[in-house]
């Protein structure tokens, strides 16, 4: 299966330079906790909102196959 | 301080003595009115009344600038006042962003009423002072100062003589006079302007605060709305609060260990996160600008665009290189989230002051953006200028930006041209022009002097006198309600041009910022979502002006398990520490719902007061076309894609071999009709008519329903 990540604001610069999303395919259904820290070893601190389909979610939801989760930070706007 | 004014030469016009006394549960219970017209100064009684309905800060200032005008006054007329507040929890010292004051006055951009939400001392040490508002009328003769001394228990008028008449050497000269000592600095606050407020209607105030660590005096700014301008009508030079002693318990609170604990929490928090989420404390609100050009939404070119190749010669990467780094930035005390940053050692290579080298306060992400994109300018140098310049000047970065960006592009389509600047090239990026327009603004001359009447009274000037299309000026000059917009491309977030277009004060971010939840998450697709986000974040935003607090801890850092909170976007954890704040500060215990509810009352009192000048109806929560999407084939073809898909997919027109301008009409039909839809919902779910005008009931449900408001609101009703 594979579950899209994609990150906005400040989490960014914790993906590769200059992407936004990756495509993370698991053998097995994961929470959105662990696929950061196992699967792309990115840290969960400082995340303000996990975001699905347009629904929050907690970081121990578990997406399912071909879904993308939204990693929202901290953003104020001024 | 007879003897300090006197050994400047300085005569004092009127004074008053009056009693020290604590500051109990938050106020001081007492406002300082002052008329520069009859030099009467007067002690008046804060009452429960307006402490329950009113709380503080902004609705202080309201209710004081409501008895006070008429429907006929006019901003320069000396009926007119500004109030200054802090607000019940302003002044502690234990919690970030707790030390803000409201400026209220009716504006010479909009002509009706404006709130603007500043930094530095001065509130609080208003407050610990013994007054909790400062209510200023009347019209002096010649300039004067108005000085506060709190630990002798005097007011004074005194005139100030001759002087400079920017913000910098003003503040200068007033430290050397009222703050003799290293010591003395830190307990005097200074609000002043500078020539621009005078010669133009976008003029601002700077609040003073002294750096400790660098040893320098510093300002923020009380931008919005043409506060500055007002000021200088007044003939004031400036005010001056001395207080020596603040300490953690100035305040009064009625359970110091309530306020305490949400202090360490989010202390804590910043000291954990901080560094992971906004860096807030090393480069302020700087962070945006890269966000926003990667959304497409940072303004570029009046706002035709949202991106620009070389914005990130102006993102937070290279401030992290100009700020003065290792120093605890907070515009309060206890303000750990210390974004007040400042660059030091710029050489000023234009100007009046051209070959000195000054510090210069911020800039931020509105000014970088404002002065900066906007008008296509991405040297950080000239960022800087124009910063120190608009602050000295007292110049508003946000209108200055929106105004110059406005005739760049009416420059560079010919509808203006050099014999009407008078030899300015303002071609988008010509920061040359940009800096000379700004010291023309700040004499009073040339083009500049008409530049400084803002965007909406230029796209009359510019059409009466230069046959301009009117209909095109009014589509691309990014000003609503008389004022310019602030620094965020609304084209692709309904929700976002609801929330400038259905503000009180005219299209400031402070009310709402929904671009993010609406644009990128896509949460709330429905108009009765994006109406109850129209509800709930203006009402919980407002609540920070009633109550002396900075915005900026709320939501630009969130605790470690925000995301799996039922809201994040509220960050209910802060929101909770405000509940424990405000009793904890003045003994009343209040829910979360309380608190939208009190803002809800001043929100729609505002609504009235709008009324009351001749606005406030929904005739005035019309935008500029271009906040709703392309103005312009140039616009549309830069985004031809996106536009096109959004045809087919939403409003039902097949952009297939179609002209770029047939595609234009029928966007904008779609668009159009969405914000009407958009307007019917939230003038539904705030409780207001089809017209704009709060009802009856919700007059009632709010508690200000008196007689005079009442009596206004039945004459604008629709009838049943
Ligand atoms: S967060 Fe920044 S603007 Fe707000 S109070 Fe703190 S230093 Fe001042």
């Amino acid at each position: 299966m594979k579950v899209i990540i994609r990150a906005t604001g400040t989490f960014r610069e914790r993906f590769p330079q200059g992407q936004d999303r990756v495509v993370v395919r698991l053998e097995r259904p994961l929470p959105v906790k662990e696929i950061l820290t196992e699967k792309l070893g990115i840290g969960t601190e400082g995340l303000a909102a996990v975001v699905v389909d347009g629904q929050y979610k907690s970081r121990d939801y578990v997406p399912a196959d071909g879904e993308e989760v939204i990693l929202v930070s901290p953003l104020g706007g001024g | 301080m007879r003897e300090q004014a006197a050994a400047k030469g300085r005569k004092i016009l009127a004074s008053l003595d009056y009693p020290l006394r604590p500051v109990e549960k938050g106020y001081a219970n007492r406002s300082l009115y002052v008329n520069l017209t009859d030099r009467a100064i007067l002690s008046k009684p804060v009452t429960d009344e307006m402490k329950e309905i009113f709380i503080g800060g902004r609705g202080f200032g309201l209710w004081y600038l409501w008895n006070a005008v008429t429907e006929k006054t006019k901003w320069d007329d000396p009926e007119n006042e500004i109030v200054i507040s802090a607000g019940p929890i302003g002044g502690i010292t234990q919690y970030p962003g707790a030390g803000k004051s409201i400026v209220v006055t009716l504006s010479p951009t909009t002509g009706t009423v404006i709130d603007s939400n500043v930094g530095g001392h001065f509130g609080p040490l208003l407050k610990f002072s013994g007054w909790d508002a400062l209510e200023i009328q009347g019209q002096a003769e010649k300039d004067v100062i108005i000085f506060i001394d709190g630990n002798a228990g005097r007011v004074t008028i005194e005139e100030a003589g001759p002087g400079p008449g920017d913000s910098h050497l003003i503040i200068e000269q007033l430290m050397d006079i009222y703050a003799p000592t290293e010591e003395d600095k830190r307990h005097v606050s200074v609000v002043t302007t500078g020539t621009g407020a005078e010669h133009t209607l976008i003029g601002m105030l700077n609040f003073s605060f002294y750096d400790l660590h660098r040893k320098i005096v510093r300002v923020k700014q009380a931008g919005r709305g043409g506060t500055g301008t007002v000021f200088r009508a007044k003939k004031i030079r400036a005010l001056v609060v001395k207080y020596a002693g603040v300490k953690g318990d100035s305040n009064g609170p009625a359970d110091k260990k309530k306020i305490n604990a949400a202090g360490i929490r989010l202390h804590r928090e910043i000291a954990a996160l901080d560094d992971r989420q906004c860096r807030m404390r090393r480069t302020g609100t700087t962070y945006l600008v890269q966000i926003m050009n990667d959304h497409d939404i940072l303004p570029v070119h009046n706002f035709k665009f949202g991106s620009h190749p070389d914005a990130h010669r102006l993102n937070d990467r290279y401030w992290r290189t100009r700020f003065s780094p290792g120093k605890a930035d907070g515009c309060w005390y206890g303000c750990t989230l210390a974004c007040a940053h400042v660059a030091m050692e710029h050489r000023l290579k234009t100007g009046p002051y051209k070959g000195q080298v000054v510090a210069v306060d911020g800039p931020e992400y509105e000014t970088i953006a404002g002065v900066g994109s906007n008008c296509g300018i991405f040297d950080p140098d000239s960022v800087l200028e124009l910063n120190f310049y608009c602050d000295t000047y007292g110049i508003d970065t946000i209108s200055f930006g929106n105004i110059t960006a406005f005739l760049m592009e009416c420059f560079e389509k010919g509808i203006i041209n050099e014999k009407i600047t008078g030899g300015l090239k303002l071609t988008f990026g010509n920061a040359e022009a940009a800096l000379e327009l700004l010291h023309q603004m700040a004499r009073g001359e040339g083009f500049g002097r008409l530049a400084g009447q803002g965007v909406r009274r230029l796209k009359r000037i510019l059409a009466e006198q230069y046959g301009a299309d009117a209909a095109f000026l009014q589509d691309i000059g990014m000003e609503a309600k008389g004022l310019e917009y602030s620094l965020y491309v609304s084209k692709e977030s309904l929700a976002q041009q609801g929330g400038y277009g259905l503000t009180n004060k005219g299209p400031q971010h402070d009310e709402a910022w929904l671009i993010f939840m609406d644009m990128v998450l896509n949460q709330i697709p429905t108009f009765e979502d994006k109406a109850e986000a129209l509800y709930y974040f203006p009402m919980f935003r407002t609540w920070f002006s009633l109550n002396g607090l900075c915005k900026l801890p709320w939501n630009d850092i969130v605790p470690a398990d925000n995301a799996d909170t039922d809201e994040p976007a509220k960050v209910p954890e802060h929101v909770e520490n405000y509940v424990n704040l405000f009793s904890g500060v003045t003994g009343r215990n209040i829910t979360k719902e309380d608190l939208i509810t009190m803002s809800e009352a001043v929100y729609n009192f505002q609504r009235v007061f709008n009324l009351k000048m001749g606005f406030g109806t929904r005739e005035h929560d019309a935008v500029p076309y271009r906040s709703l999407g392309p103005a312009t084939v140039e616009e549309y073809e830069s985004r031809a894609d996106r536009y096109d898909r959004q045809l087919k997919e939403l409003a039902g027109f097949d952009p297939e071999g179609k002209s770029t301008e047939e595609k234009l009409r029928a966007l904008r039909k779609y668009r159009e009709d969405q914000y009407q839809r958009l307007i019917d919902a939230v003038y539904a779910r705030r409780g207001w008519a089809a017209n704009g005008v709060p009802t009856l009931e919700t007059l009632k449900r709010l508690k200000i329903d008196f007689p005079d408001v009442v009596a206004l609101v039945e004459k604008h009703l629709p009838r049943q």
